[in-house]
């Protein structure tokens, strides 16, 4: 177990795949985050407002809004900008990178990676 | 003995003087000693002498041959003994003599002028004419006979049959054996025709009454006539060409007959093969024109003699169009493109220029579109049975539907390994998420769980694996390269591999340089664990799996080498190939797809690195990849 304690911390996770979702929502949960599960990249902005998101997960191939253009949305936004991303996606070669990317995970991932990353992203 | 001329004048009476004058017979008269006493004007003209001449000679000396005077002589001699001569009042036939010298052929009647006088007279008539016309009428006697005879043989023995047909009721006149065979039973000699041959006799009449009227010859080809060649034999069928021939007045006909059966047999049978060549002909044109493939073919001088409608679909054309064009346009119009400006000489041309197999494959751009296509194609001469060039032929395959086939099956497989990616990270996550409280578990659980993570990394390296056979097979392996350590990725690749080296087995990292190399990372990181997982796999207990990294000549060269299984050396120029396993079918074979060695060597040629290996059977294998090492470092 990881030596922070995390507390109240906030991750967005953003993936279309149920199954994928649910797998993650499920790991970060028992290491005691709070996450919020969207099922695709149209209501990004106003969940990571919403919630006071630490942190994104975020997939690249989503129905409606692309994770790059996710990307966009969330640099053009006073708050949601300042807030870490880590995306994670099978077609990791498709991303735009902005400045707040700071992991890039392919699909299928290591849980240790992830979770590392996670943990990493959220203490820096 | 001397006569005056006056004494013969007055033994010359008037009466028979103008009867002697008035003789077509020569008359000579003679006395008993052979002196000529009368000499008529017929006798001037048949013998040359004249009266004057002649008159006081002797007969002897005038008119008689030389080998006949003796015998003159000695008969004269005997009248004047006996008063008897055989001679006398018979006409004898002899040779007399013309005061020429020719001797000319007459007929002679003697006869004394008065019993037991001693004067004679000869009556002569000259028989050369009658000669003349007695040799040329036996001549033509003799000539006309062995015509006759040369005619029957003829008859007899030519194979034509021949028979003189009567105008009056079409009797048979005469007919050859030949013929003869053409009539059944009894001989038709004095029959009537219609009579002989009922079956035909309408036909007959009509054919006799226009000859006879029309005075022409009449012409019937090839007709069948079932004839028996022994009595009780069978009827067979058998062919003649009668010519029905107007003779003379036309108060007769022949009727010749000519067996064709032969021809006509010849003729079947030749129209038989040409019927069977015309429908394998007619069968192989629908064959070829409905072959997917297209198919040319040329006569030895280059033209085309055959195109399919395959063949003419590739130059948007018709078969009709083509045939008989040569096969230069045929190349203008495939406008095959060209590499590097040089000629392509299509295989066809290379066949007739007598290439037992010519192969080609060109680009060919669709006069309509512009579309490119590639086409494969082999062509072979054609060879008579002594080995003469008759021509070639060229079979195209048109690959576009082949490649689209492939790539479909590329695409499928590219698409299949992806959507196992989500399962398997589901798999794999959860798995991962009860390992932290594998301590809590009882051993068994610890194991099965071992068990399951061990078969998901399997599936994960197998998805890995399709991917980039796909993602190579179609042409879009991506490969992002950056500057990076490669000692360092090295030591990962290890460090990651020593979890899971089966028992008995080390992995040592023997010596590792500092080396900067631009590659991409991934691809690296994939080919290392290829060749480590390899020698992991084959490495005999007990034995060290030797990895290092040294830098030498400007390269980093990273060599992994195992002592172990060794690659059989007939297989070892296979190994970089698709989907071939070197140990199939020996202790060593543990399965796997026969890719990752591929895909190793492709991820490394495609940036500018280098992959070989050393390995000897039973004793181990030695793989190298090199790199250029990046400048400045």
């Amino acid at each position: 177990m990881s030596a922070v304690t995390p507390g109240q911390r906030t991750i967005v996770v953003v993936e279309d795949d149920p199954e994928i979702r649910e797998l993650e929502v499920f790991l970060l949960g028992a290491e005691g985050y709070r996450v919020v599960g969207l099922p695709d990249g149209e209501r990004v902005v106003e969940a990571v407002q919403k919630n006071a998101a630490d942190l994104v997960l975020l997939d690249l191939m989503l129905p409606k809004r692309s994770g790059n253009v996710v990307l966009q949305d969330l640099s053009r936004d006073e708050t949601a900008r300042n807030v870490p991303v880590i995306v994670v996606s099978a077609y990791t070669r498709q991303l735009s990178r902005t400045p707040q990317v700071q992991r890039v995970l392919n699909k299928p991932f290591d849980v240790t990676d992830l979770l590392d990353a996670v943990h990493e992203a959220l203490t820096h | 003995m001397a006569y005056t001329h006056t004494d013969r004048r007055e033994v010359r009476s008037d009466e028979l003087g103008a009867l002697l004058e008035a003789s077509l017979e020569a008359v000579v008269g003679m006395d008993e000693h052979g002196h000529i006493r009368e000499w008529n004007t017929a006798a001037e003209a048949m013998f040359g002498w004249t009266r004057r001449e002649a008159l006081g000679r002797t007969v002897a000396e005038t008119i008689v041959p030389p080998r006949l005077r003796e015998a003159h002589e000695e008969a004269l001699s005997r009248y004047r003994t006996t008063r008897q001569a055989r001679i006398l009042g018979r006409r004898v036939a002899i040779t007399a003599l013309h005061k020429d010298g020719r001797e000319l052929p007459v007929e002679l009647r003697i006869t004394p002028i008065a019993s037991g006088a001693s004067r004679f007279i000869a009556f002569i008539t000259d028989l050369t004419e009658v000669k003349r016309l007695e040799t040329m009428h036996k001549a033509s006697l003799a000539s006309s006979e062995s015509q006759r005879r040369l005619l029957e043989t003829i008859l007899t023995n030519t194979p034509a049959g021949i028979a003189l047909v009567s105008r009056k009721d079409f009797i048979i006149e005469f007919l050859n054996p030949a013929f003869e065979l053409l009539s059944p039973g009894r001989s038709p000699l004095g029959r009537s025709a219609l009579e002989v041959w009922p079956e035909i006799a309408g036909e007959l009449e009509v054919i006799f009454r226009r000859v006879f009227e029309t005075r022409k010859i009449w012409h019937a080809v090839d007709q069948k006539v079932e004839l028996r060649a022994r009595p009780d034999g069978p009827r067979e069928e058998r062919w003649f060409t009668f010519d029905f021939v107007p003779v003379g007045d036309s108060d007769a006909l022949l009727a010749v007959a000519t067996e064709t059966t032969d021809d006509v047999v010849a003729k079947r049978q030749i129209e038989h093969l040409a019927d069977v060549a015309r429908r394998r002909a007619t069968e192989l044109r629908g064959i070829i024109d409905h072959m997917t493939d297209a198919v040319f073919v040329s006569d030895a001088h280059g033209n085309l003699t055959l195109v399919n409608t395959a063949g003419a679909a590739l130059v948007r054309s018709t078969p009709e169009d083509l045939e008989g064009r040569s096969i230069d346009e045929l190349a203008a119009r495939l406008r095959p493109l060209r590499k590097n400006g040089a000629g392509y000489q299509l295989p066809l041309s290379l066949a007739l220029g007598g290439q037992p197999m010519a192969l080609g494959q060109m680009l060919v751009q669709d006069p309509a579109g512009g579309e490119v296509r590639a086409v494969r194609s082999r062509a072979a001469p054609i060879l008579d049975a002594r080995g003469a060039l008759l021509g070639a032929v060229e079979v195209a395959r048109d690959l576009a539907d082949v490649e689209r086939l492939d790539r479909l099956k590329g695409e499928f497989v590219r698409v299949a390994a992806h959507a196992l990616n989500t399962p398997i990270a589901v798999i794999t996550g959860y798995a991962q998420a009860l390992a932290p409280g594998l301590g809590g578990l009882p051993q068994r659980q610890r194991e099965m769980l071992s068990a399951m993570q061990r078969g998901i990394e399997r599936m994960q390296q197998i998805v890995r694996d399709l991917s980039y056979v796909t993602s190579i097979e179609l042409d879009n392996l991506e490969l992002t390269r950056v500057r990076l350590r490669a000692d360092e990725v090295v030591r990962s690749v290890v460090t990651r591999a020593v979890g899971r080296t089966p028992a008995d087995v080390r992995i040592e990292l023997s010596r590792v340089d500092p080396a900067t190399i631009e590659v991409d990372r991934e691809g690296l990181e994939q080919t290392l664990h290829n060749l480590v997982s390899n020698a992991l796999r084959y490495a005999n207990r007990g034995t060290t799996v030797e990895i290092s990294l040294e830098v030498e000549d400007g390269a980093a060269v990273i060599s992994v080498r195992d002592h172990g299984a060794g690659i059989a050396p007939e297989r070892q120029a296979h190994i970089f190939e698709r989907f071939f396993r070197a140990h199939v079918d020996t202790p060593y074979d543990f399965e796997g797809l026969g890719i990752g060695l591929y895909i190793s060597r492709e991820i490394v040629s495609r940036q500018g690195g280098r992959m070989w290996f050393e390995s000897v059977e039973g004793e181990g294998s030695v793989f190298h990849v090199s790199f250029p090492l990046v400048e400045g470092t």
